[in-house]
């Protein structure tokens, strides 16, 4: 292999620019998609604990949807078709008149697919604190809105912290695929490099370094977050590890 | 657990070796794309999804096209220089990652609408030219734009990577359009965006997007592809660099070609069906390069 290694091409403007820029988007659309997917996750998630008939339905229904679609497909669907099926000036306007439709598009999109597995982990999390806990809370005068305030959703969310992890992991690779959609993100710039200097081994191992960083990053705050908040006695079998 | 760990270890101390011990031993041979073709009894052809009609997937999914019938010629002689009957194995590339497919060696050669640039061939390795062409644009007709500089403020599609890109943007700045640009994958999407009114114009190589224009949309009488060659734009066969024998080759199918006729042959089987006929400059690129046994 005959491959002229390059590696200070990354550090020459514009490249490390776009590469900056694309860090910033990476970020941009994660914290927005991560933020919705919480948002309507533990919305979801508790809807698919509570006793309403209807609102089991509507939530399993909403969480069936969004996780048996593939989320390229799902992309495709919020860019191209959406705005095809609306009436003309909402269409238009989510095509030309909203700034930077790539973006919004890939964060709302992105959010909805990843609030379905929050809601998924939300439901188990709450399922494992047992029917004990929420009988006791009952029983000691509470009504369903201050048991799931004070009982079940604090300590379900300390069971579901680990997968939450993984599930914001998962927004921030995920969020390389609204590349597919026109969006420069991290990925989006590394291929605007790579066809601007040729040099693709060089920008994507950089890529996949600032990947793994950001990674790092999220593992280590949430490890430190499950340390402070953990309750002594509750999952001490952690301890042994 | 103890045990898992020294697994994985052990299996990614592996594939490091693995990855070095195979670096030096493919550098060896002196002619190592036809000697790794020759080897493997195949040679991997990049090709383009939608680059109509040059290399593009048919109604019955076969890759076909002008650049296509080309390379096909250059097969036949790399059969013939082998000895062996080397069987084809096309690769879809895209603009985006063509460069890397052919520098790593994944792909053997690329036929399909590759600029030859001064850049690129600090890279790969590129055949003479067999096309010429130029950024163009194309719009719809009721925007009335004749030339570039109309569409001021505008949105424009591009091709990541593309020469047109370039071309667009440093317009842009040097004429003070303030253009948008949206990125798409091929031209596929990006008469979808134009289409459906994502975009105001598509910036391509002239060629291609007005056989597009005319061929694959719903409403061609809407479209049309305006103003001069923005850039010059010669097509080229794509290779690895390192290979002499492999570029010799190439180019003596490809000035055959022309001399014989046989590329005038394929132009007129490929675009007559789109109404699009050589240019004058296309012709003396033809003439030039017919180039004596």
């Amino acid at each position: 292999m005959n491959y002229q290694w390059q590696w200070g091409v990354l550090l020459r403007e514009p490249y490390l620019g776009w590469l900056l820029d694309g860090v910033k988007w990476t970020v941009a659309i994660s914290v927005v998609a991560f933020a919705i997917a919480m948002t309507l996750g533990i919305a979801v998630g508790v809807a698919r604990t509570l006793r309403n008939r209807q609102v089991l339905r509507v939530a399993a229904v909403y969480v069936s949807l969004f996780r048996s679609v593939p989320l390229l497909v799902q992309l495709f669907l919020w860019y191209f078709v959406v705005p095809e099926i609306l009436p003309e000036p909402f269409g238009y306007w989510l095509k030309r008149d909203l700034s930077n439709p790539e973006y919004w598009t890939t964060a709302v999109g992105l959010g909805l697919f990843m609030s379905a597995r929050i809601a998924e982990q939300i439901r188990a999390a709450i399922n494992a604190c047992g029917a004990g806990l929420g009988n006791a809370a009952r029983a000691q005068g509470m009504g369903t809105v201050q048991i799931y305030r004070h009982i079940l959703l604090p300590v379900g969310f300390r069971y579901a912290l680990p997968t939450l992890t993984s599930e914001l992991l998962n927004t921030v690779k995920n969020s390389s695929l609204a590349l597919t959609i026109g969006m420069l993100e991290l990925t989006g710039q590394s291929r605007q490099v790579e066809a601007y200097t040729f040099k693709g081994i060089e920008t994507f191992t950089a890529s996949t370094t600032i990947y793994i960083l950001m990674s790092l990053a999220v593992i280590f705050a949430s490890r430190h977050l499950e340390r402070m908040m953990a309750i002594p006695g509750m999952l001490s079998t952690r301890d042994k590890d | 657990m103890r045990r898992l760990k020294s697994l994985v270890y052990c299996a990614i101390a592996g594939l490091c070796c693995s990855l070095l011990a195979s670096t030096p031993a493919a550098a060896q041979a002196t002619a190592p794309i036809l000697s790794r073709i020759a080897e493997r009894g195949q040679i991997n052809v990049g090709y383009r999804e939608s680059s109509v009609p040059f290399s593009y997937l048919d109604e019955q999914k076969h890759v076909a096209g002008y650049t296509i019938d080309l390379c096909n010629r250059i097969v036949d002689e790399v059969r013939k220089k082998t000895g062996k009957d080397i069987k084809v194995n096309y690769v879809p590339v895209t603009t985006a990652n063509r460069i890397i497919q052919i520098s790593s060696g994944a792909v053997d050669m690329e036929c399909g609408t590759t600029t030859i640039t001064l850049a690129r061939l600090e890279q790969v390795e590129f055949s003479m030219p067999f096309w010429l062409t130029g950024t163009q644009i194309a719009v719809k007709k009721r925007l009335k734009v004749k030339e570039a500089e109309g569409l001021k403020g505008k949105t424009v599609a591009v091709l990541q990577g593309s020469s047109n890109e370039r071309a667009l943007q440093a317009l842009s700045q040097s004429k003070g359009l303030n253009l948008k640009f949206i990125y798409v994958k091929d031209y596929a999407e990006a008469f979808l965006a134009l289409e459906t009114d994502r975009v105001d114009a598509i910036a391509g190589d002239g060629t291609p997007i007005a056989v597009f224009a005319s061929s694959k949309t719903r409403h061609p009488e809407q479209i049309e592809v305006v103003g001069r060659l923005l850039t010059i734009d010669p097509y080229g066969v794509v290779f690895q660099r390192g290979d002499a024998d492999f570029r010799v080759l190439i180019n003596q199918v490809l000035a055959r070609a022309f001399a014989s006729g046989a590329a005038q042959g394929l132009l007129d089987k490929h675009f007559g069906p789109v109404n699009i006929k050589a240019s004058t400059d296309l012709a003396a690129l033809y003439r030039a390069q017919s180039i004596p046994e």
